[in-house]
């Protein structure tokens, strides 16, 4: 046999075995700022009921693109409720409901700055260089951040300190690196080992960030799905999101 | 109106970068083409680095690089007194380590094609070797001088990844086309992404035609 | 004064060890089977490889000494050099590819003129036939007064011609110019036709056994080919002659 004949047979045994998906596994597309409290909350439900599920993470503008030119999830937890709501109104959702609020709070790695008691006075300072807010216009905590800024009168004033990482996650990632002073981040953040290492103050003038969830009507196991939804938003669940930093 | 000033910094990016590893890529080209040294293969394999490495893999460590921890980040601060990261300058250094290998490659392919009875007969002609690098050997390599310009070029302005990391997004600063069409798709302004995405196409067919007129050879 | 020369040079199976003069306005021809190192003699004295001892003078110049660490570079010689091919650059025309080196236009259009070649000053290298770029060749190497010639097979890619026609040229250019010039070939009546002096070089070292020898073959022969078979040169000696 030549070397090609069997260089081909080896790439088609390998993709013909990929493993078969098992009828119940749930596919999730969730927000990426939404991972760690979804991979204990994904786990602890398998425990329960031995329904597996299986998250795709990204960023919810990219998840809601993807949904309206058909991707097969079964679920879809987005960081706002905009975008849910666009999906049921072209029906490609059923009724969207809130699972999780999420809070804005400013975030710094540096040590001199622990002691402010106010974000406004962080983001006054001359020395605080660089300033992270998320993209307002994808991103729900950026946002967030934006209506803070100009509730406070600073929004003008601190554009060219500002730097607009893509989204939230980015936000943070500037932030524990230093590359800029301090971060317009959500607390879940805050809440995870990186984020005790640094300050954070929260910003009441930032709305909360209502994350909302939907059934997918295109989902051939909404029954199941359905059942997934409803653990969400029972109480255990409620114990897991607060956790991490979440609001409900 | 759209705005067009993403568009406007791509190819400032993409010109700037371009003249900047022409120079570059010609002075690494010349002791890879011609000389012999101990550590030449290793060299060339770090030369070649950005090729295999994810854009964002070389973004992050960009990130970490230019960042104020670092050595480099630290000079920058107390030579210039603000930070490098998210500046133009910042998006220039990621382009040039980004797109070396396609300018070194194609000029150390065109200097090794040159006979080296020229560049001898050069010397004994009284030249010294910057001389003939400049009289003989560039003017006989226009055809890869041209290739590594046209492939830096567009690899620039197509760039995306390593500037996501290191850019910020700053309007006017480091929001540069790649960036701004990714940003109006996740934003839902396909119409915005479509337009962006149609002029890049002019942008480049433009330094296309520019480059083959001045670097065609009769 | 002249060029002096003693030089050693290992080579792949042997090794270079020989001495040669060349009187100011005289032709030395070195000949010899191909292999036989003829052209890397003409590398050392141009400055273009190194003798791994050696000791090389012009008109009174040390350039090479290899006791005293001296060798010079070939751009400190003063020198002219013509190749088989690839002496002229491409992207010049014959015009300014004569005057390259020379010290004002004057000299090389001159040459050109000299050499029948003025016609073409404005073409391109490529553009002309063989024996034209040859003569466009030595014109650039002369146009700067070198005080040495080296020409390493300059004829040999041409048509018999053409060959005899330069062979002519560079006859009357030798009285003329008064500096040594060496020139390597494989043509062997070539060699004797130029040469004030013809220098046999076998594996390296010089061989004149084997020259009469085959001269004693050659005229024993009835072809009269231009093509010399070299095979043959394996029977003979390689000792030296004085």
């Amino acid at each position: 046999m030549s070397h090609v004949r069997i260089l081909f047979m080896f790439l088609l045994s390998v993709i013909g075995s990929m493993p078969a998906m098992a009828e119940d596994t749930l596919k999730v597309a969730v927000a990426a700022n939404f991972i760690a409290p979804f991979e204990e909350l994904a786990q602890q439900y398998e425990t329960k009921t031995g329904v597996k599920v299986e998250a795709t993470f990204s960023s919810s503008g990219k998840l809601y693109a993807q949904i309206a030119n058909g991707a097969p999830y079964d679920l879809f937890l987005s960081a706002d409720e905009d975008r849910p709501r666009k999906l049921a109104a072209q029906g490609l959702s059923q009724t969207p409901f809130v699972y999780a609020r999420g809070q804005v709070v400013l975030w710094t790695s540096r040590k001199d700055l622990f002691s402010a008691k106010e974000w406004q006075s962080i983001v006054k300072r001359a020395d605080v260089a660089k300033i992270a807010v998320a993209n307002p216009e994808t991103a729900p905590y950026g946002a967030a951040a934006k209506q803070a800024l100009e509730q406070a009168r600073l929004w003008e004033a601190v554009q060219p300190r500002l730097v607009f990482p893509q989204d939230i996650a980015q936000a943070f990632q500037y932030a524990i690196t230093g590359a800029v002073d301090a971060g317009f981040c959500s607390l879940s953040s805050a809440f995870t080992t990186e984020g005790r290492m640094g300050y954070y103050l929260r910003v009441p003038q930032a709305p909360a960030i209502i994350q909302a969830a939907c059934v997918l009507t295109s989902s051939p196991r909404k029954d199941t799905a359905a059942a997934f939804a409803d653990y969400l938003r029972s109480k255990e669940a409620m114990a897991v999101i607060m956790r991490y930093g979440y609001l409900k | 109106m759209i705005d067009l000033l993403p568009l406007y910094l791509s190819a400032k990016l993409a010109l700037v970068t371009t003249a900047i590893l022409l120079v570059i890529g010609a002075a690494l080209a010349y002791p890879l083409a011609f000389r012999r040294f101990n550590g030449k293969s290793l060299c060339e394999a770090f030369i070649n680095l950005p090729l295999v490495l994810p854009p964002t893999v070389l973004g992050f460590f960009l990130l970490v690089l230019m960042g104020p921890r670092a050595a480099m980040g630290r000079a920058w601060q107390a030579l210039f007194g603000s930070g490098l990261l998210f500046t133009f300058t910042a998006l220039v250094i990621a382009s040039i380590i980004y797109s070396l290998p396609f300018a070194v490659q194609p000029m150390k392919t065109a200097f090794t094609r040159i006979d080296k009875r020229l560049i001898e007969n050069a010397y004994v002609l009284g030249l010294s070797p910057i001389s003939t690098f400049f009289r003989v050997i560039l003017p006989n390599s226009l055809g890869g001088i041209a290739a590594g310009a046209i492939l830096v070029f567009l690899h620039t302005l197509g760039e995306f990844g390593v500037i996501l990391m290191v850019g910020g997004s700053v309007p006017g600063q480091t929001k540069v086309a790649s960036i701004a069409i990714y940003e109006a798709v996740e934003a839902l302004r396909y119409h915005d992404a479509w337009v962006l995405s149609a002029l890049l196409i002019p942008t480049s067919y433009v330094f296309l035609l520019v480059s083959n007129k001045v670097f065609r050879s009769e | 004064m002249g060029l002096a020369a003693r030089l050693v040079l290992p080579r792949g199976g042997f090794t270079i060890d020989l001495e040669l003069t060349c009187a100011p306005g005289k032709l030395l021809s070195l000949i010899g089977p191909s292999g036989a190192g003829k052209t890397s003699i003409l590398r050392v004295l141009a400055g273009l490889e190194r003798p791994e001892a050696g000791h090389i003078t012009s008109g009174g110049l040390t350039w090479v000494d290899t006791a005293r660490r001296i060798c010079l570079p070939p751009q400190k010689r003063h020198l002219g050099y013509v190749f088989q091919e690839f002496t002229l650059f491409p992207h010049l025309t014959i015009r300014e590819n004569a005057a390259f080196a020379a010290p004002d236009r004057h000299s090389a259009d001159e040459l050109l003129k000299r050499l029948k070649i003025w016609h073409l000053k404005d073409a391109r290298p490529h553009k002309i036939s063989g024996g034209e770029r040859q003569r466009a060749a030595i014109c650039q190497a002369l146009a700067r007064a070198p005080r040495v010639l080296l020409l390493d097979e300059p004829f040999s890619a041409l048509d018999a011609l053409t060959r005899r026609n330069l062979r002519e040229e560079l006859k009357t250019l030798k009285t003329e110019l008064g500096i040594p010039i060496i020139h390597v070939t494989h043509d062997i009546r070539e060699a004797l036709y130029l040469g004030d002096e013809v220098l046999p070089i076998v594996q390296g070292k010089v061989a004149h056994k084997w020259m009469l020898q085959f001269l004693m073959r050659q005229r024993l022969s009835s072809s009269c080919s231009e093509r010399i078979d070299w095979e043959k040169e394996e029977d003979f000696n390689q000792e030296e002659t004085a």
